[in-house]
Order: C-alpha cells, then sequence, then structure tokens
C-alpha cells in the first residue's frame, strides 16, 4: 500500500520529459530491447512475455518545478511560493506522462534462417505532453493590471494527448558477423486523440493616453484551434448521463483499440555494428510515422481580431454596445469535421558501447563466453511540438551473476545533472524478471524529483 | 541453485523497497489555503463631448443656447458583477474616471446602475467637472469623489441585479461662441478573491 501510494504521489508529483528508456536501450538480454531498437544484436531464440506483464513503463516529468516548490510543509505560505513557481517557470517548461503497458510480445529465431528473429505484439500507449500556459497563469493569478501593454499570447497554449495501441511486427538479421540490421512495422489504432499546438495571437490591454478610454483591450491575429478525434461521440454518451455509461466509453475504447478508430502506420529501423571484437556502435529510429485522424473528428476553431474601448456615452453610431455578441461575431468559434494528420513523436537512439571481461563461469555451453562488463555513451532525442528534447548518457554494463545482470547509467538532460538509472535483471531458468528506474538519487524525496522512470516486466526466454 | 534463487530474491525486494522509498513532508491541506488575488482591469464608459457639434444650426454669434437633457442622456446594458461566482468572489471593484475640460463652463456626469427592468439600484453617482480654459489649452482634470470610487463586497451584493447603466452629462447653458471639447474617460478595476 505505500508503495501504491508512494508511486502515485511521486508520478503525479514528479515529472521528467520524455520516453527515453536509457537503461533498457541495448540491454540485448531482454527481448524489451527490440522494441528500442529493431537492429539489436541479440541472442536467445524465442521469448514471451507474460501477457499483460512484459513490459509496464511509466515515464512523468515537469520542466521547471517540482510539486516539492509547491506543496513542502516548511511553514512558507503556499500562494508565496505558487506565485515564486509560476514567475520561475517559463512557457518552454513543460509536463509530460507516457505510459506503455505491453499486452502481448513474442519472437522466435527463424527456422530457416538461424540469423533471423522475428518479434511481434501488441502495446497500449498513452503519452501527454503539456507545456506551461506561463501568461495565462498569470493572467490568472495575477490579472492584466501590472502587465498593461504586455501581451498574452496564445502560442503559450500547446498540448498534445493520445492514447492508442499499437501492433507490430519486427524484422531482425544478423547479416554478418559485424551487422544486424532491424525493421519494425507497426499499425496504430488511434483510441482517442487532441492537439493544440500553432496557436497564434494575443491579448492586450493597451495604455491610451491619446485615445478614446484610458484603454484599449486588443485581441489580434488569434487563430487558436483544438483538434479532437474521438471526443465527439464520447460527448454524445456524456449528455445521455446514463448508468451506463462508462461502460459504453469502454466499449468504444475497446473496440478503437482493435482497429476501430483513427489508424496510422510507422516504422522503426535501427541497426548494430561490431567495430571490432570489443567496441560496437547502434543507432536507431523509432515511430517514423503518422496516424490519419477521419473517424469523429472535431476541431474548434476561433479565429480574428477584436478590440475594446468602453462603453461610449451617449451612443451616438450604431453600435449595439453588447460587448460579447460584437466579440463572437468578430472572433466566431467554428466547430470543423476537416480530417487530420499528425505525426507520431519521432525518436532517436545511437550509443558506442566498449565490451570486456570475457569470462565463462560454467553456465554456458558456447564458443565464445559473454562479455561480464560493458560501458559507452548513449544519445536519445524526441520530438515534441516546441523542441526536441535530448539526452546524453554514460552507461556501465555488469553481469554480476549468470542469472543477475544489471546496467546503470547516469543521465544529462534539460532538468538534471544527476539523473542515475538502474536496470537489474534476473534469469533464472528462463525465466526473466526485470525492473529499472531512472532519478534513483531523488528517491528519498520523490515530491523534488522532476523526473521518474519506470519499467517492469517478466518475460520467458530460451 | 535454491539458495542462488532466494538471494536474488532478497535482492530484489531490497532493490524495490529502496526504489519506492518515500516523498517528504508534503502537505496537500496548503491547497485550503491557495487564494488567486488578480486584478483585472477593464475600460468603462467613455465619452467625447465636443461643443460644436452641440450648437444648433443657423445660431448667430455670441448666442446663448441649451442643449436637450435627453440627448445627453443614455442607458447602456453594462453587467457589472455578472454572475453569483463573480460576486462570491470579488473583493471590490474600484472605478477611475477621468473628465478632462477644455470648455469654459463646468458640468455635472451622473450615473446610476438599473435593473434588468430599469429600476434604479443603489446610489446615484455624481462627478462634478470643473470648468476649462478654452479651445488649445490644457485641459482642466477632474477627478470623481472619492478617486476612485470604490464598490466594496457589500455594495456589489446591493447591485447584484444591475444589468445596465443610465448616464447623463448635465449641461449648463452654452453660447455659441464658446469651443473646446469634455472628454471622459474611465476604468474600472476588478479585485478579485477567490479561495480554492
Amino acid at each position: 500500500m505505500r508503495i501504491l501510494i508512494c508511486l502515485c504521489i511521486g508520478l503525479w508529483g514528479s515529472f521528467s520529459y520524455s520516453q527515453n528508456k536509457e537503461t533498457l536501450y541495448d540491454f540485448t538480454d531482454l527481448p524489451q530491447s527490440l522494441m528500442l531498437n529493431p537492429g539489436a544484436e541479440i541472442n536467445f531464440d524465442y521469448h514471451v512475455g507474460v501477457p499483460f506483464l512484459s513490459q509496464i513503463h511509466l515515464n512523468v516529468g515537469f520542466k521547471g518545478a517540482s510539486v516539492y516548490d509547491v506543496f513542502a510543509d516548511d511553514g512558507r505560505n503556499i500562494n508565496d511560493k505558487i506565485e515564486n513557481t509560476i514567475n520561475t517557470l517559463t512557457s518552454n517548461d513543460f509536463f509530460t506522462l507516457t505510459q506503455q503497458l505491453d499486452l502481448i510480445n513474442f519472437g522466435w529465431r527463424s527456422k530457416r534462417d538461424k540469423n533471423i528473429y522475428y518479434s511481434a505484439g501488441l502495446y497500449q500507449e498513452l503519452d501527454l505532453i503539456a507545456y506551461f500556459p506561463k501568461d495565462f497563469a498569470v493572467l490568472a493569478y495575477q490579472g492584466n493590471q501590472d502587465f498593461i501593454n504586455v501581451p498574452f499570447r496564445f502560442s503559450n497554449i500547446s498540448a498534445t494527448g493520445e492514447l492508442l495501441t499499437v501492433y507490430h511486427f519486427g524484422y531482425n538479421k544478423k547479416l554478418n558477423k559485424k551487422l544486424t540490421f532491424g525493421a519494425r512495422a507497426k499499425l496504430y489504432s488511434s483510441i482517442f486523440n487532441f492537439r493544440s499546438t500553432k496557436n497564434i495571437g494575443a491579448f492586450t490591454t493597451i495604455e491610451t493616453p491619446q485615445g478614446n478610454n484610458i484603454y484599449q483591450h486588443i485581441i489580434s491575429g488569434a487563430d487558436v484551434s483544438v483538434q479532437t478525434a474521438g471526443y465527439a461521440s464520447l460527448r454524445d454518451i456524456e449528455s445521455e448521463d446514463n448508468a451506463d455509461g462508462a461502460k459504453k466509453v469502454l466499449n468504444k475504447f475497446i473496440g478503437r483499440a482493435f482497429l476501430g478508430g483513427n489508424l496510422g502506420v510507422g516504422v522503426d529501423v535501427g541497426f548494430s555494428y561490431q567495430l571490432d571484437d570489443q567496441w560496437s556502435i547502434t543507432g536507431s529510429i523509432n515511430d517514423l510515422g503518422m496516424i490519419y485522424y477521419t473517424k469523429d473528428v472535431e476541431t474548434y476553431r476561433a479565429r480574428g481580431n477584436f478590440a475594446f474601448e468602453g462603453l461610449e456615452t451617449p451612443i451616438t453610431d450604431n453600435n449595439s454596445q453588447d460587448i460579447l455578441d460584437e466579440l463572437e461575431e468578430a472572433i466566431p468559434i467554428d466547430t470543423l469535421n476537416t480530417s487530420y494528420a499528425a505525426l507520431r513523436p519521432v525518436k532517436l537512439n545511437g550509443s558506442i558501447k566498449y565490451s570486456f571481461n570475457r569470462y565463462d563461469n560454467g553456465t554456458c555451453n558456447c564458443v565464445d563466453p559473454p562479455y561480464q562488463d560493458a560501458f559507452g555513451f548513449q544519445i536519445f532525442t524526441q520530438f515534441r511540438p516546441k523542441r526536441p528534447q535530448y539526452a546524453a548518457s554514460l552507461f556501465y554494463y555488469k553481469r554480476l551473476l549468470s542469472f543477475l545482470r544489471t546496467k546503470l547509467t547516469y543521465t544529462v538532460d534539460d532538468y538534471s545533472y544527476k539523473n542515475v538509472g538502474l536496470l537489474i535483471s534476473t534469469h533464472i531458468n528462463k525465466i526473466n524478471f526485470y525492473i529499472s528506474a531512472n532519478n534513483i538519487l531523488e528517491y528519498s524525496n520523490l515530491a523534488d524529483a522532476r523526473g521518474v522512470s519506470v519499467q517492469l516486466g517478466f518475460n520467458v526466454i530460451m | 541453485m535454491k539458495t542462488k534463487n532466494t538471494y536474488a530474491l532478497l535482492l530484489f525486494f531490497a532493490a524495490i523497497l529502496i526504489t519506492f522509498s518515500c516523498v517528504k513532508e508534503l502537505d496537500f491541506e496548503q491547497l485550503d489555503e491557495v487564494v488567486l488575488t488578480p486584478v483585472f482591469e477593464a475600460d468603462f464608459i467613455y465619452s467625447e463631448f465636443d461643443v460644436e457639434d452641440f450648437i444648433p444650426q443657423g445660431t448667430p454669434p455670441n448666442t446663448e443656447f441649451t442643449v436637450p437633457s435627453e440627448i445627453l442622456r443614455d442607458t447602456i446594458n453594462y453587467d457589472l458583477v455578472g454572475t453569483d461566482f463573480a460576486i462570491d468572489n470579488l473583493d471590490r471593484v474600484e472605478l477611475t474616471i477621468e473628465i478632462r475640460n477644455t470648455i469654459e463652463r463646468s458640468f455635472t456626469l451622473q450615473f446610476q446602475f438599473l435593473t434588468d427592468s430599469e429600476q434604479p439600484i443603489g446610489q446615484l453617482y455624481s462627478i462634478p467637472v470643473q470648468a476649462g480654459s478654452g479651445e488649445g489649452t490644457e485641459p482642466v482634470v477632474s477627478f470623481s469623489d472619492p478617486n476612485p470610487i470604490i464598490l466594496d463586497n457589500a455594495t456589489l451584493n446591493q447591485l447584484v441585479s444591475a444589468q445596465k447603466i443610465a448616464t447623463e452629462i448635465i449641461v449648463p447653458t452654452l453660447n455659441s461662441d464658446l469651443r473646446g471639447v469634455l472628454y471622459i474617460r474611465s476604468k474600472a478595476s476588478y479585485y478579485v478573491n477567490y479561495q480554492l
């Protein structure tokens, strides 16, 4: 229970940033490494993930602040802390949540060609990013009095969210002693999507010493839109307000998860290359693809300009003097049903590794016993609405015992210069269990951490 | 092998426990103390009264005339507090009214909140406007007394059904030789006090 509570608060409160799985990348003892690099050099012949349990991945991040900054029990007034936090954050700070659950994952080595390994499966993913709408947080928290002549920019509003299932099939081939290449075809089945990016325009209160009134309130060049897919039909369910409404929503979700919703295609490609016996490099691109939103699509868009300078008295022109009507006329909110397509967030990985300490502890019936140690350097990039996110890691891989393998990472990214991650993987008979977490130095106080990523799972590996 | 398995499992639980060590003194009850106190500035009424526009056609120079009072009287829609939510969470509204005058006459600006059915509600506000010193001179600026006019929460509660505002510029007898303009500019500052 304690774990659950801690996990919930930790995940709610601490915040990281991306889908970086630095501990799992190129950890070729685990079949999940194929999901990050379809060209990973793997040596097992068969794997089956325990259904629903082969990979549970959670990643929560907040760039710019932590829950501790606001909710610390330190005797300071919470309103001061909120104000400080709002002032510290910028509109490039963000909150992200990524969650993945492997439903099915399995793979086998081709009988005809021992150099080919196939893998396939189905996973569910929730991916959310919301940038901090600083200008509007300030407007709500402080008002416009101290911000006369300062624009409140609609570009501050930027968020996307997606819930989907991914069907995938991967092909991994060891082309020769040095090069392994792999690709994974993906079919995305979107359950729910919303995105509001590329908003422009501003709201400004301008002081007008020579004008008709003290101020002019101006909305200039506004073009704000929210695209949704999978929302309109849910709204109809809600409005019926049935007791079984939740059940209906769930049924719709399940239908869409099984290819009943908006579909998309994508691909992962990757390679591993042995520079020599001990040095190797790898690289991969994940989720190079897009989803086409054609069903159940609703886009809300408001465009226009508006100026307000008070109520003229006595009324001299044909002005209706009903400001809300005028505003609606000037900046109408249109509901559109146009289809749209959106790119999946592309991720890039790359690494260089040096392996050493070849040792056979007697459990390996092989010509070349495995290396017991390796270290190297990894980079990760993910494309996001405003700008790509980067991370660079140093790692150390250690086979402590034949059934206990670990990887330690030290990652530098936008938020933290002390992000230490650890993966532990046990291989007892054919049963594998692994657990990985990053930012472990911050676990003594999860609330102060800005990012936490956890993966765990069970596999059967031969 | 059995001991090894046990050892591995133990190590695992240790790892899990370390991994999920907890969260330091957080106090989510502080949420009860969160108060939002933004101040929103919004334009209020404005007006421009140019003497020249009101001189009846054909009036000889240096002749006295009066402007019919209904021309400078008006009722406009103005939803002062909007909703119950607003009245519950408004600390006060401050009305700042600034009148610049170059006409060599003194005036009075009056305004009164009205209900939807145009029944007066609350007090009548009356602002004397000092005489100016003629066209082309620096305007004489008058403010309300007190400045700003403060509508505190008790007053706002009286004005909860205010939907309209009646304004009137009370103009003395004028002379067709007079020139100059009277500018009324004003704003309302909404002091919100919103407790979560």
